[in-house]
């Protein structure tokens, strides 16, 4: 046995691969924090949060979103047999601004880092 | 018996780049808002109220009516039996798929929260199915699932706008087909955003920590 798992571990490494992309970069989960909803306006939501990802026009307000994603890749390939498994996570804020520029509501969601390797079996 | 076993080798070694099986899963979103949306009350929840409770929707969108925000978890797994043509002798490598046979099944989860302008909620929607999936587009058969995805390609600019659109537009208006489903985003970024910080490549978000 202590000859064969070398040799196993020589036979599969050269058929791994694990990447990561990150998409954007993310910002300190505090910052969302520190808007105010009835009182920030969107002066403070650049000044705080920066440049936005995108900005969506609704009907009577806007939304700023804010995102970065990781998105964790791996895989295993056995000749004939391949595995490949991946997983994408999102740091996201979306800030609600009326057409008078004050906050009008605020979501975050911090999971990016939950992101996992891994082979596509079990849970 | 030795030669046997050669052969097999050889066999597996080369067959490698022509038949292949292949397991893949995918995971994309988290599945907690999509519970907790079953929780919020039509007529009294209130957009704020849906983004504190829920967190931000993986896709907010305008419709012609409705302001519409989606919370979405989509898992799937596939098994793929695909078998290539190697084309010998050319200069870069070359292959053609003869057969690919994809079987699996998806699992998409996502809550649809339809707001009025005044940012009541006014409608819901929930689409919880694990999908046995045998054909590349068995689950668009779902209507929901259907306005989702064009949702979706509308959002990421994919899908062009309706010709009705753009008699809307030459009015100066800037709205939705009427056909309940939106477009979002690019629109409005340019006319709220100072120059300094429309171009999000120009400008520096603060890092964390």
């Amino acid at each position: 046995m202590n000859r064969i798992a070398p040799l196993l571990v020589l036979l599969l490494l050269p058929g791994c691969f694990a990447s990561r992309t990150i998409d954007d970069e993310t910002w300190d989960p505090g910052l969302a924090g520190q808007l105010v909803v009835g009182q920030s306006t969107r002066e403070d939501v650049l000044k705080i949060m920066g440049p936005p990802k995108e900005v969506v026009e609704l009907l009577d307000s806007d939304a700023y979103v804010y995102e970065h994603a990781v998105t964790k890749e791996s895989g295993l390939f056995l000749l004939v047999v391949n595995f490949a498994n991946d997983d994408i996570q999102y740091d996201r804020v979306t800030v609600i601004v009326d057409r008078e520029g004050i906050v009008r509501g605020v979501g975050e969601r911090f999971k990016a880092d939950t992101a996992e390797y891994g082979l596509p079996f079990g849970d | 018996m030795a030669c046997l076993r050669t052969l097999f080798a050889l066999a597996l070694l080369f067959a490698g780049g022509c038949v292949g099986f292949t397991f893949e899963r995918s995971k994309d979103g988290v599945p907690e808002p999509v519970e907790d949306a079953k929780a919020l009350v039509p007529g009294e929840t209130t957009l704020a109220d849906a983004l504190a409770a829920l967190g931000p929707p993986d896709l907010v969108l305008r419709t012609w009516n409705r302001d519409r925000c989606y919370w979405v978890c989509w898992d799937s797994d596939y098994f793929k039996f695909r078998v290539a043509l190697w084309y010998p002798g050319v200069e870069q490598a070359a292959s053609r798929d003869l057969f690919i046979l994809t079987d699996g099944d998806e699992s998409l989860r996502f809550a649809r929260l339809d707001f009025d302008e005044e940012g009541v909620l006014r409608e819901t929607a929930h689409v919880e199915t694990p999908l046995d999936r045998s054909g590349e587009y068995g689950m668009i058969e779902d209507a929901i699932v259907s306005n989702y995805l064009e949702d979706r390609e509308r959002a990421l600019g994919v899908r062009q706008q309706p010709s009705d659109e753009k008699s809307d537009e030459k009015k100066g208006k800037n709205r939705d087909d009427g056909d309940g489903r939106g477009e979002s985003g690019k629109n409005g970024s340019a006319s709220v955003l100072p120059d300094s910080v429309r171009s999000r490549s120009g400008a520096r978000r603060p890092r964390r920590g």
